[in-house]
């Protein structure tokens, strides 16, 4: 099963270093992603190539605090999906969360409320910051790594991997959580998204809310071959290798905007993961173009053998 | 082997005006600088009281102001290949604008990373750009993150920097979430002590590989030689009553200060044994944030806390909210540097919970060789940056 990725020629590939290419050595060891689609893999992957419907908001669980802003509840559903099972309570794990606009439904309400002279609501502080949702988490986790929020200036999946690759070089950290979350435009970020368009900006609002998470390790853990995010690099590899993996991209799960990246990254480890390709090259449409490329490899394309581990990057 | 990063130049500007003699003349004298804020009408809220100063500047003049005397100070020129690493949650002047209506307003200064992007654009710097915006984390996250790019070899040179100015968007939230002084005064680790006042601050720090600084003569302000972040897996906003992750974020930046570093090979267990001369506190002035983080300091320190002299520079400057760890990291460098200790104004009635030596009778002498900025936030986030004489 391979739907909706497209096969194009690359010139760059997981185990060859191109020009400005910048390795990554990064073990995914679970992804989700929560838009129109839906909140399982499965229905990501089933709309690959079936587009879905009226661009809408899936239905979340909510989260206990958290009020009118489905930012929250998206969050904390993709981060779930990826910790439940899969992290130790304590230090080990950081949390990334990245997002170019934010809870722009918090911020706009709180402002339209503070212009309309209403007394705000105290949940609006809380929520007013991303740091609220994610201390929820911690605490459901027993998570008591680093956490951060990063405001990227377009695509989020690059950042995060880029972040995550740095914060694993510590040796105390050895899991991190990637989170990438855009809303809807609101009146103001539409606008916004047109001026920052009109300056060369490639960021744009999302057809629908959508979130979407990696679990990323220095090393893979059993049982499962591992999937590796072995690299970034540019856009333009389109032409003269034919021995490159697949690219994988979709318009049917909607426009993500920035997240689109992100979305695809977890929807190509599901693929590879459940051995339905054995590599794929992840463009993120919104990144700039010399940073626009993930490449995600199974152990097919690594020679990766369960018994002597050679061919990991 | 770890690289050494250095701090080689900074800007800042704070309520008591732009750059270094204004923080001393404020900051250092223990002047609390609180009166009605002017920049909005203050009459629907509880308190008037704001750490804002004249006129109403457009956030993103200040940050380039500070990132100019930043880079000034470290001799770098226009077109470097510096990074750069923004704490700031976005200019929210420029949403209340929006919704009333404001066509002159520009929405796009609300996007924090425009603003880093704009900061990038104006000096030409070359590296990535990113704003971080985990609330009063958010710069002291750059600087963690510039410290990481450096140490690892990613980078050679990162501006960080952090920007807040006094508006009415987040003084409602604050003002809804009962968090302000009514009266006025913040009193950081007193008895008395009712809550927080906001207040204007931007700074930009220059990062720099020890090489990097080496090998174009510039001047070393001061050595970043340890970073923490913790999570308190607690609350979403209310900070763990033992100051657990303040004290693990304490603890990690210690424990780093001796790893692999090429200037201090000593282990990671001699750094932490050794004791730190001075730290900024967090210390906004709520009940819940300044005995946590007392509990934490002990915890972290032990029978070395209570000789340890600790002060919060929120009683004179306010909360700087995203800025504050960009700010404090200014102030604590110039403690290192200038041999004098800011006192925690405000501070006249104790606390039986928060018992430590606070720096509360002016400014204080003392020779500060190692010392600890401070800093944590909604969601159970704590930072612990120590720096240390060049």
């Amino acid at each position: 099963m391979n739907p909706g990725a497209r096969t194009s020629p690359a010139t760059t590939r997981p185990d060859q270093p191109a020009s400005r290419r910048q390795a990554l050595r990064l073990a995914v060891l679970a992804s989700a992603a929560a838009g129109p689609w839906g909140t399982d893999q499965a229905d990501l992957l089933r709309h690959l190539d079936v587009p879905v419907g009226a661009a809408t908001t899936p239905d979340l669980p909510a989260v206990p605090g958290f009020v009118e802003s489905t930012f929250n509840p998206l969050v904390h559903e993709v981060a779930r999906q990826c910790l439940t099972g899969r992290v130790r309570a304590g230090a080990g794990t950081a949390v990334v969360l990245a997002s170019v606009m934010g809870d722009a439904t918090t911020t706009d309400l709180a402002s339209q409320l503070l212009v309309a002279g209403q007394v705000h609501n105290p949940l609006l502080f809380m929520q007013a910051t991303a740091n609220a949702v994610l201390g929820f988490v911690s605490r459901e986790f027993g998570i008591t790594g680093p956490m951060s929020v990063l405001s990227p200036p377009d695509g989020l999946a690059v950042p995060l991997l880029l972040t995550a690759d740095l914060l694993l070089a510590d040796p105390e950290l050895d899991r991190v959580l990637l989170l990438g979350v855009e809303l809807a435009g609101t009146k103001r970020t539409e606008h916004a998204y047109r001026r920052l368009a009109e300056q060369g900006g490639r960021a744009h609002p999302p057809a629908a809310d959508v979130a979407a998470a990696v679990l990323v390790a220095r090393e893979p853990v059993q049982p499962g071959p591992p999937v590796w995010i072995t690299g970034v690099g540019p856009a333009a590899v389109a032409a003269a290798d034919p021995a490159a993996p697949p690219h994988l991209t979709t318009d049917h799960v909607g426009r993500c905007g920035s997240a689109q990246g992100l979305v695809q990254l977890a929807a190509a480890h599901a693929l590879v993961a459940g051995g339905h390709a054995d590599a794929l090259l992840v463009p993120d449409p919104a990144a700039r173009d010399e940073l626009a490329l993930i490449e995600l490899a199974g152990p097919a394309t690594l020679g990766w053998s369960t018994q002597d581990k050679e061919g990991t990057p | 082997m770890r690289r050494d990063v250095l701090v080689t130049g900074f800007g800042v500007h704070t309520v008591f005006g732009r750059g270094v003699e204004a923080l001393r003349r404020g900051v250092f004298a223990g002047t609390p600088a609180f009166a009605p804020a002017t920049r909005f009408d203050t009459r629907p809220y509880r308190t008037p009281f704001a750490a804002q100063g004249p006129g109403d500047p457009r956030l993103a003049e200040v940050l380039a102001d500070c990132a100019e005397d930043a880079l000034a100070a470290a001799g770098l020129a226009a077109g470097s290949a510096a990074d750069v690493l923004l704490g700031c949650a976005g200019d929210f002047t420029a949403v209340t604008r929006f919704w009333r209506g404001d066509r002159a307003a520009s929405p796009v200064d609300s996007v924090p990373a425009h603003l880093a992007e704009g900061l990038a654009a104006r000096f030409g710097l070359r590296g990535r750009h990113l704003a971080v915006t985990n609330a009063c984390v958010a710069s002291a996250h750059a600087i963690i993150q510039g410290c990481r790019l450096i140490a690892t070899g990613r980078a050679d040179t990162v501006l960080c920097a952090g920007a807040y100015l006094v508006e009415e968007e987040n003084f409602a939230k604050f003002d809804s979430g009962r968090a302000l002084a009514r009266d006025g005064a913040v009193r950081p680790f007193a008895a008395d002590r009712t809550g927080l006042l906001l207040g204007d601050g931007v700074a930009a720090l220059v990062l720099e590989s020890a090489e990097h600084a080496r090998a174009r003569g510039a001047r070393p302000l001061a050595r970043i030689t340890g970073w923490g972040a913790s999570s308190d897996a607690h609350h979403i906003a209310k900070p763990h009553p033992d100051g657990a992750g303040m004290a693990a974020a304490i603890r990690q930046a210690l424990r780093g200060a001796g790893r692999d570093s090429a200037a201090d090979p000593g282990g990671a267990a001699d750094a932490e044994a050794r004791p730190v001369d001075y730290v900024n506190a967090h210390g906004t002035g709520t009940p819940a944030n300044d005995s946590a983080e007392t509990r934490g300091l002990h915890a972290a320190f032990g029978a070395h806390a209570a000789a340890i002299p600790v002060s919060s520079t929120k009683s004179t400057t306010g909360h700087l909210l995203e800025a504050s760890g960009a700010v404090e990291a200014v102030i604590t460098l110039l403690a290192l540097t200038d041999g004098v200790l800011p006192p925690t104004a405000g501070h006249t009635t104790p606390d039986p919970a928060c018992d430590l030596d606070y720096v509360t009778a002016g400014p204080r002498p003392a020779p500060v060789r190692r010392a600890l900025s401070l800093n944590a936030a909604f969601g159970g986030m704590n930072t612990a940056i120590l720096l240390e004489r060049p």
